[in-house]
């Protein structure tokens, strides 16, 4: 079975920058009331490469798509989309789970920038499968 | 081909909803972890208050050994004296029977541990004490008794240490100043309105991550706030003699160690001292204020003053009954 590539491509955008968007704000937050003292341009440095490729990568595509506005409708299977849908909310949600965990475990900041830098550990692999299940719909040249 | 569109339109539809439901899934787990958490905590505050149930128990050994020492004493005191009339009287059986008894308890005082006297050895109180964050001398009016009889430096600590006890205050220590002493109070954790924080956190040196009770607000303020302690040591100064307070900034390790060097109980040489027109209660109060990864700084323009801190605390309600 399949779908309408745009739809697809919509729906994980939703997913991403809605997710992402909550996660910058309250690191941005926290960066306002002085959370992290000296290490804040570290939680930033941590918190950025997990995000911001794959949303520049998506506002890359949808600018590319208006742009060629009027291209044929194409399709996708169904089940690869729900794969990628799984995929990135599994990763979104360790993520998030990555930053709101921190007032039941950790009190020193320099305590929390190594508990971001390991957590490099789990969100990297997670990272990879995201972005390679998401290529298919951002990067892959579209079959008509 | 309508009913192509139709089918096309529902499997819109379960999507929009599978959408959703994940969506939503991310919000429960959220939670989820949230609440877990929360309750995570209760086995760690089980196992904090049985140690402070311990400790309580211990001190309370420590006491009760110190007040049995002492009537044994004044037990030996009074054979001795029995003995000695019973010679005046030629009494031979009553010096006998005296004898006895004394040797039974000379047996019974080799058994224990002797300690050395504690008078000769009273620690002081750095004089004139630190600069404090805040301070108030108390009325006199809650230690006076109605019946306008005498009373004496042990009576003002019985009163300053009920209060105390009321207010949670277990661990104390006494230091002597001059024709006086200085009661210090266990260091804990306050919140920022000057009220203490819930026990194991009142105790704890330093601020613990948020898992013994859970609390929404508490979360939001620790999600986005640093975690600043707030920390106090209270000492109560009795003294016939007005002070200021010497320009020194004490550390917060410093205020800490008080409550290890101290007297456990108030020496008796102290005690006896009659509690004249000139003596004084004076609260010091001296409030820290620590940033995580840096050192705790004592606050010297605290925004609270010596009263608040006492009313805060409770102990100023007990010392009024």
């Amino acid at each position: 079975m399949e779908m309408q590539m745009i739809r697809c491509k919509k729906k994980l955008a939703i997913l991403w920058f809605v997710v992402s968007g909550l996660l910058f704000f309250v690191v941005l937050f926290q960066s306002y009331f002085d959370y992290y003292g000296e290490n804040m341009s570290k939680v930033w440095e941590w918190l950025l490469p997990t995000m911001m490729p794959t949303l520049s990568l998506m506002l890359g595509v949808f600018v590319m798509d208006t742009v060629n506005r009027g291209m044929e409708i194409k399709k996708v299977d169904r089940f690869f989309f729900r794969l990628t849908l799984g995929i990135s909310s599994i990763y979104l949600t360790v993520v998030a789970l990555t930053i709101l965990v921190i007032p039941f475990v950790i009190v020193k900041t320099q305590d929390m920038v190594v508990f971001y830098q390991k957590s490099h550990l789990f969100l990297g692999p997670l990272q990879g499968l995201a972005s390679a299940s998401l290529g298919a719909f951002f990067v892959k040249k579209e079959q008509s | 081909m309508g009913r192509r569109k139709g089918r096309t339109a529902n499997q819109e539809g379960r999507e929009l909803k599978v959408v959703r439901s994940l969506l939503v899934l991310f919000s429960v787990c959220v939670v989820s972890l949230v609440l877990l958490a929360g309750c995570a905590s209760s086995a760690t505050r089980e196992k904090m208050e049985r140690l402070e149930t311990m400790l309580k128990e211990k001190t309370e050994d420590i006491e009760r050994l110190e007040s049995e020492r002492k009537e044994r004493e004044s037990r030996m005191r009074t054979y001795l004296r029995n003995a000695l009339n019973a010679i005046e009287a030629n009494n031979l059986s009553g010096v006998k029977e005296s004898l006895r008894r004394m040797q039974m308890m000379c047996e019974l005082l080799e058994s224990a541990k002797e300690t050395p006297p504690i008078e000769s050895q009273i620690p002081n109180f750095p004089w004139p004490p630190p600069k404090a964050s805040a301070t108030e001398v108390i009325p006199s009016e809650f230690f006076r008794k109605p019946s306008g009889e005498e009373i004496y430096l042990r009576d003002i600590e019985r009163i300053i240490h009920g209060a105390l006890e009321s207010c949670g205050y277990y661990e104390k220590k006494y230091y002597a100043v001059p024709d006086g002493f200085a009661m210090v109070t266990r260091m804990e954790q306050i919140n920022p309105d000057g009220t203490s924080k819930e026990p194991p956190d009142r105790w704890m040196p330093e601020v613990q991550p948020l898992r013994l009770k859970f609390s929404l607000k508490e979360y939001i303020t620790r999600l986005f706030t640093a975690n600043k302690g707030y920390y106090r040591v209270i000492v109560f100064i009795v003294t016939k003699h007005p002070f200021s307070q010497a320009n020194v900034t004490i550390t917060r390790g410093e205020a800490m160690l008080w409550l290890s060097t101290g007297l456990n109980v108030l020496p008796d040489a102290i005690g006896q001292l009659a509690y004249t027109e000139q003596y004084n209660c004076t609260a010091l109060i001296y409030e820290f204020e620590k940033i995580p990864d840096k050192e705790a700084e004592i606050k010297f323009a605290g925004s609270l003053t010596g009263r608040v801190h006492l009313e805060k605390s409770n102990i100023w309600k007990y010392l009024e009954k």
